[in-house]
């Protein structure tokens, strides 16, 4: 008989439950050599890390006790759409605190929407349905408000003021505005984010100007006031130096009877 | 009746051996069943964690294929001396067709960034798009608007979430978000390259 055929006939006399029982036994031989090669193996299973689950970002705050009363420098930027981050930049302003609230327009920023608050800033979210108005705050019972209007923009805000970069001088830029028809009364404040010195300012044709200036700790701020005439897109000239950014920090337009006129600036005009 | 009865054992000899061989089948399947279930387990162990799910024909072939392929680009520092800068040159979809830029490729960034004037050429509106803070190195907060790009990688179209950073020195970076979690990228530092392949 062949050796085929012998182990043929030895496996056919095999009873089920042997069967199964030798697979078992090979299975446990052959595991044996392929365990120890596992073991052996460099293995990229160290770290649990992605096993946590992802979980909401809490606000990020750290408490500093205030030692006096909250400031806010500027609210950066003064225009958003919903969802949009803002950054209130101030002094004192501890951190998050259940005595302590943002409010905008009348209407209290909910935890949901703050992002992190600290001594120095508080980052929010302009929530759903937000008005444009005031932005204030309480900090531990003190409240102060920043002068300037936040609005809050949509597609229906069409008024918008740009910083155009001049082509041929990286130091010049015009300040341009798009459907002011209505404004009377144009207020900027210019702030010098990097470098010192002073700025060099020529009203458009056609226009009158005031400029006072401050200093923040956050940079010198040129506050110009507009008359407008006939003139409403080529309204200033600005001149920089080298090492200085500048950027539009604030901006109001109003009518002869002192209403505001909803307005916004385009990000990538916003600073030279 | 000589023929039946030969037909009869003819009958009975195939079905022992159908029986045999059956026997040794299930020996030999449980063996392998058991077995790959012990490699699937270990290979889903090894990259185990983010949803990785992975079949038997990834145990067979598991080489990625590389489709770009960037030789390392050597800066000589100051304090340093020579170090690689992990820049790649990839094909950016422009408003005026593709045009290649230069990233720095970062694992330490969640997601990738370009200044807010490349938005304006790769055809974005950043009006339109969320605002967000990001943080620099010192900690200084910066806005952003959160969009994305497409940039050709190997022969592919792949579409990356980005930020337009508001920071006139902002860098190019691919960052984890859209790239990392999209291809494997390699640093050969035999053939002094970096491999980038796209995730099986």
């Amino acid at each position: 008989m062949r050796f085929s055929t012998r182990l043929l006939h030895w496996f056919y006399q095999l009873s089920w439950k042997k069967v199964i029982g030798l697979s078992l036994f090979l299975l446990i031989v052959v595991m044996v050599p392929i365990s120890i090669q596992v073991a052996n193996n460099r293995t990229r299973t160290k770290s649990e890390a992605a096993l946590i689950q992802p979980s909401v970002q809490p606000v990020t705050t750290a408490f500093q006790t205030p030692t006096g009363p909250p400031k806010i420098y500027l609210v950066d930027h003064f225009f958003g759409k919903v969802g949009d981050s803002v950054l209130i930049h101030g002094e004192n302003l501890g951190g998050l605190h259940q005595q302590s609230s943002v409010v905008l327009a009348g209407q209290k920023i909910s935890e949901e929407n703050l992002v992190s608050w600290t001594g120095k800033y508080i980052e929010f979210k302009v929530p759903a349905n937000a008005r444009s108005g005031r932005v204030e705050i309480n900090i531990l019972g003190q409240r102060t408000s920043w002068p300037g209007i936040f609005f809050v923009t949509d597609d229906s805000v069409q008024t918008e003021i740009n910083l155009n970069k001049s082509n041929s001088d990286p130091n010049l830029a015009n300040l341009t505005g798009t459907n002011l028809e209505g404004g009377q009364e144009l207020l900027v404040w210019l702030l010098i984010i990097n470098g010192d010195g002073e700025l060099k300012l020529t009203a458009g044709s056609g226009l009158t100007m005031t400029q006072t200036t401050m200093s923040l700790p956050l940079g010198k701020i040129y506050e110009v006031k507009l008359g407008l005439g006939k003139n409403l897109t080529q309204l200033l000239k600005v001149e920089k130096n080298d090492i200085q950014v500048v950027g539009i920090a604030r901006a109001e337009l109003s009518t002869g009877d002192g209403r505001l006129i909803p307005l916004k600036v385009n990000p990538l005009y916003v600073s030279f | 009746m000589e023929f039946e009865l030969n037909q009869e054992t003819e009958v009975s000899e195939i079905s022992w051996k159908l029986v045999a061989g059956l026997k040794m089948a299930v020996i030999v399947g449980i063996i392998l069943v058991a077995g790959l279930g012990f490699a699937w387990q270990k290979r889903n162990a090894e990259i185990n964690q983010a949803r990785t799910r992975t079949g038997f024909g990834s145990l067979i072939n598991q080489a990625d294929g590389a489709i770009l392929t960037i030789p390392y680009q050597q800066t000589l520092y100051k304090h340093f001396g020579n170090a690689i800068n992990p820049q790649v040159r990839i094909p950016v979809k422009t408003i005026t067709g593709y045009k290649k830029i230069e990233f720095l490729i970062d694992s330490g960034a969640v997601v990738s960034a370009l200044p807010k004037t490349m938005a304006e050429q790769v055809g974005v509106n950043l009006s339109e798009l969320p605002r967000i803070t990001i943080e620099g190195f010192a900690g200084q907060k910066t806005f952003a608007y959160r969009g994305e790009f497409v940039a050709m990688i190997g022969d592919e179209e792949t579409v990356i979430p980005v930020v337009f950073s508001e920071n006139p020195q902002a860098s190019n970076i691919l960052g984890r978000i859209g790239f990392f979690d999209q291809f494997n990228i390699m640093f050969d530092a035999q053939d002094q390259s970096i491999i980038i392949s796209r995730k099986k």
